[in-house]
């Protein structure tokens, strides 16, 4: 009964706290956070987070069940599943951003390689703008962005390194330092230079390709494990007969 | 050819059939589950065969896609028109492919501009290579063909790579496909020494227990065969490349 009492008092002391608790929320939220809102193009980042709260606060009711399960273990799973739901929603984004990103290492030398085709005969500010129809949707607005910029300041090295930075690919930075030495000193003088730029987009396209083709091989190996498992379940259903048979007998 | 697919078709699904009698055979199945994997083995036949006829098209296509634009890019290079090199290269393709270029050459024929006409063609064919093919050789065909040559190399060097990467893949889902097949016959070697071995001692073929397994075991090995068959059926053009097609 004293159990039962003091859960009630719990869950109203924690009901009246939930605007302080979503304060808290926001300040201990994940370091990486800014970073998947950035990749998942989440705008709203406190309504993502009171959505999360909100989760997260259905565990409480939980407690309503106190007077049939009068025991430790209630508040046990009441806590284990405010950690679940409160960590879940982190998970799910953060996975969604690791596919993204996936997705952005095998488009992005496919992008490179339509800037390079463009640069043939167009600048690298021209280059961009023609791209941005051709490029892919996950990449169109921040090439936008990208150009806006440069058509104010089309010498500033920053404007290049801002671009997608918040992936975190050090291929992206790489081949935005390129660009940017390829507009600085202009096609003529940098002829060598434009061809590494093309042999290191062809290796690295390359490789997201087997990687992407490995993947697919790897899960469709699992499926070598069936016979096998199908075998051992014959062997011990007769294993298990002939014993049956051999009670049967005594 | 519907003819030659359906006979082909038939004597494929007897085969697998007549192969499930010998194993049920083998084995002594029960005549109620010897029944349900004659079903089963029906079905299974029939969506392999349907896999294996994708496998041929897509390959088909596959290729006549890349001989396609190889062959634009040499001609191209040699005399750069777009419409003289369209009406020489589409002598390589056929059947969707010829029709497509058709379709894109009666477009210039009837005054469409160079984008518009090219448009269609790359919306069906979204892969990055084709679509840079094509800006290219609009590029060369309004603003001259000076400084255009390593360009097209670079999108041959492209074209080049995937083919032989989608190729040595291709390759590999073979060999996956056949060690599985090889673990199926182990499966089955295996499993027909364990139940002689067992006669010998005791009579437990008869036994229910034993028929059920018997049974989800032979189902299995059905369900392992259509599951490796069925990989090969991935599309040879790789979905991420498909720049355009998610652009659109």
């Amino acid at each position: 009964m004293e159990a039962s009492i003091l859960r009630a008092i719990a869950l109203l002391v924690w009901m009246a706290l939930d605007k302080q608790i979503l304060v808290l929320v926001e300040k201990i939220a994940e370091n990486d956070l800014d970073g998947l809102f950035k990749i998942m193009r989440i705008k709203d980042q406190k309504a993502w987070l009171s959505k999360r709260y909100s989760v997260v606060k259905s565990a409480r009711y939980l407690w309503i069940l106190s007077p049939f399960i009068p025991s430790v273990l209630l508040d046990v799973l009441v806590l284990l599943l405010t950690i679940i739901l409160y960590k879940q929603k982190y998970y799910w984004l953060k996975q969604k951003a690791i596919q993204k990103r996936l997705l952005m290492r095998y488009q992005f030398p496919i992008y490179l390689r339509q800037l390079q085709v463009l640069l043939q005969n167009n600048t690298v500010l021209t280059s961009f703008q023609l791209s941005i129809s051709q490029a892919p949707m996950s990449m169109k607005e921040d090439i936008q962005t990208m150009v806006d910029h440069l058509c104010l300041h089309p010498n500033q090295l920053e404007e290049y390194m801002t671009f997608l930075e918040y992936y975190h690919l050090p291929e992206i930075q790489r081949a935005m330092k390129w660009m940017y030495r390829y507009q600085y000193s202009g096609a003529l003088h940098s002829y060598h230079h434009f061809n590494r730029m093309i042999v290191a987009t062809s290796k690295w396209l390359r490789q997201e390709r087997s990687f992407q083709k490995s993947k697919h091989l790897l899960v469709s190996q699992w499926w070598g494990l069936v016979p096998l498992l199908a075998v051992s379940l014959v062997f011990m259903s007769a294993m298990m007969q002939i014993m049956m048979n051999l009670f049967e007998r005594r | 050819m519907m003819r030659k697919f359906s006979l082909a078709l038939i004597f494929n699904v007897a085969l697998s059939l007549i192969l499930l009698s010998f194993m049920v055979y083998l084995f002594e199945v029960q005549f109620t589950y010897y029944l349900v994997l004659f079903a089963f083995c029906i079905i299974i036949s029939v969506k392999s065969y349907e896999y294996q006829s994708k496998w041929i098209a897509e390959e088909k296509a596959f290729f006549m896609l890349t001989d396609f634009l190889l062959q634009t890019i040499t001609l191209f290079k040699h005399h750069p028109k777009l419409y003289s090199t369209l009406i020489e290269s589409k002598q390589v393709t056929s059947d969707h492919l010829l029709k497509d270029i058709e379709t894109w050459i009666y477009k210039m024929e009837e005054g469409y501009d160079l984008d518009r006409s090219a448009n269609d063609f790359i919306l069906k064919y979204p892969h990055f290579c084709v679509g840079n093919l094509v800006h290219m050789m609009k590029a060369a065909e309004v603003y001259g063909n000076q400084n255009t040559e390593s360009g097209f190399n670079i999108i041959q060097d492209d074209i080049e790579d995937w083919v032989e990467d989608t190729y040595l893949f291709k390759q590999n889902q073979i060999q996956q496909r056949n060690r599985i097949l090889i673990l199926c016959g182990f499966s089955l070697v295996i499993a027909l020494v364990s139940q002689n071995m067992i006669r010998q001692s005791s009579d437990i073929i008869a036994t229910p227990l034993y028929q059920l397994s018997l049974f989800i075991f032979m189902a299995l090995l059905l369900l392992t065969l259509l599951m490796a068959q069925k990989q090969l059926s991935r599309a040879w053009i790789e979905e991420s490349e498909l720049v355009w097609k998610q652009a659109s």
